[in-house]
């Protein structure tokens, strides 16, 4: 191994070391992007994809059925977008926030390279669902949610 | 093909160190590590400007008071922190909204370690150098003040992204 391919291997490895906040953000165009939560808990996904010209998001937790599905939508009131659950007469959530690799917000246009999500009210739909429904349901964290995959 | 000029000039170990450096520095946290500090000790800038922008967080009697104010002037809005015992949820009232022209601004608040992992408020505030806030997210703020500043003389409003820790008043024990 060269001088310079060990000094690169150093600093890539103490790069790894340094835990969670050096580990590089995924950037991923967003009607592409896995979301899992920062905090977990693990086996949640909220996996977006192209619906016409707008972006859509199913949140899929492991070994259940059921996927409640979403749409992001423009709010007349604000310059963030909102998740709008797609069963009739639903009323959009709270306001979502997305934020590139360099932590700075993006347009939620389908290619924009995402790495982060916020949502809120996504913990208070699934809450009012299953008061609803009777049904248990693991509850969406609403804190970040990060790219953990982009599919081709 | 009739064979371009090829390169013989192989990448100096200066060069591929300095494109790393770049790379590293790309990266949130790992070229420069985003400040940390006590919540209730740190004073935050938006990510995205405007520049001139501060919010202190500071103890107050009934939670931390969350002070933002526009520097070079003497106009700030006082925020007090409430909790939501069901969700945890945290939200930021506007405190004597009358003051400063009607309608109150309510935002929630979210505040980050420097791995983005979401600090629990009450828990930071009751043991505030466990885990050391490095960003907040205030989504309701800027449209809040928007909604304000229709009645009211024009300030530059916050860019709706992240807050960061631009200042510490203290490392407590």
């Amino acid at each position: 191994m060269t001088r310079v391919a060990a000094l690169l291997a150093g600093a890539l490895a103490g790069l790894a070391l340094a835990g969670p906040a050096a580990a590089a953000p995924i950037g991923c165009p967003l009607a592409r992007a896995a979301f899992a939560p920062v905090d977990g808990p693990a086996g949640l996904t909220l996996q977006a994809s192209a619906a016409g010209r707008d972006v859509a998001f199913e949140l899929r937790v492991r070994g259940a059925r059921e996927r409640l599905r979403y749409r992001l939508v423009r709010r007349p009131d604000s310059a963030l977008p909102a998740l709008l659950p797609t069963a009739r007469d639903a009323e959009p959530l709270g306001r979502a926030v997305l934020l590139g690799p360099d932590l700075r917000t993006v347009a939620p246009d389908q290619a924009t390279p995402v790495a982060f999500a916020f949502f809120e009210g996504l913990w208070s739909h699934s809450y009012a669902l299953s008061l609803r429904d009777g049904r248990e349901r693991p509850l969406p964290p609403e804190g970040l949610w990060r790219v953990a995959a982009c599919r081709r | 093909m009739t064979g371009g000029r090829r390169h013989s000039r192989p990448w100096s170990a200066r060069g591929i160190l300095a494109a790393a450096g770049l790379a590293l520095a790309a990266i949130p946290g790992a070229g420069a590590a985003p400040r940390r500090c006590p919540l209730t000790a740190a004073t935050f800038a938006p990510l995205e400007g405007p520049p001139g922008l501060a919010l202190t967080v500071r103890d107050g009697e009934q939670g931390p008071v969350w002070r933002l104010a526009w520097e070079g002037t003497d106009h700030t809005v006082e925020f007090g922190t409430v909790s939501h015992s069901g969700n945890g949820h945290t939200i930021l009232v506007e405190e004597q909204p009358e003051s400063s022209g009607g309608e109150s601004v309510e935002t929630r608040a979210e505040v980050f370690d420097a791995g983005l992992s979401a600090l629990n408020l009450p828990r930071a505030i009751e043991n505030p150098g466990r885990r050391l806030a490095a960003y907040v997210l205030l989504p309701g703020l800027r449209d809040g003040l928007a909604r304000k500043a229709k009645a009211g003389p024009a300030r530059p409003l916050p860019a709706e992204g992240l807050w960061v820790v631009r200042a510490c008043a203290e490392e407590r024990p």
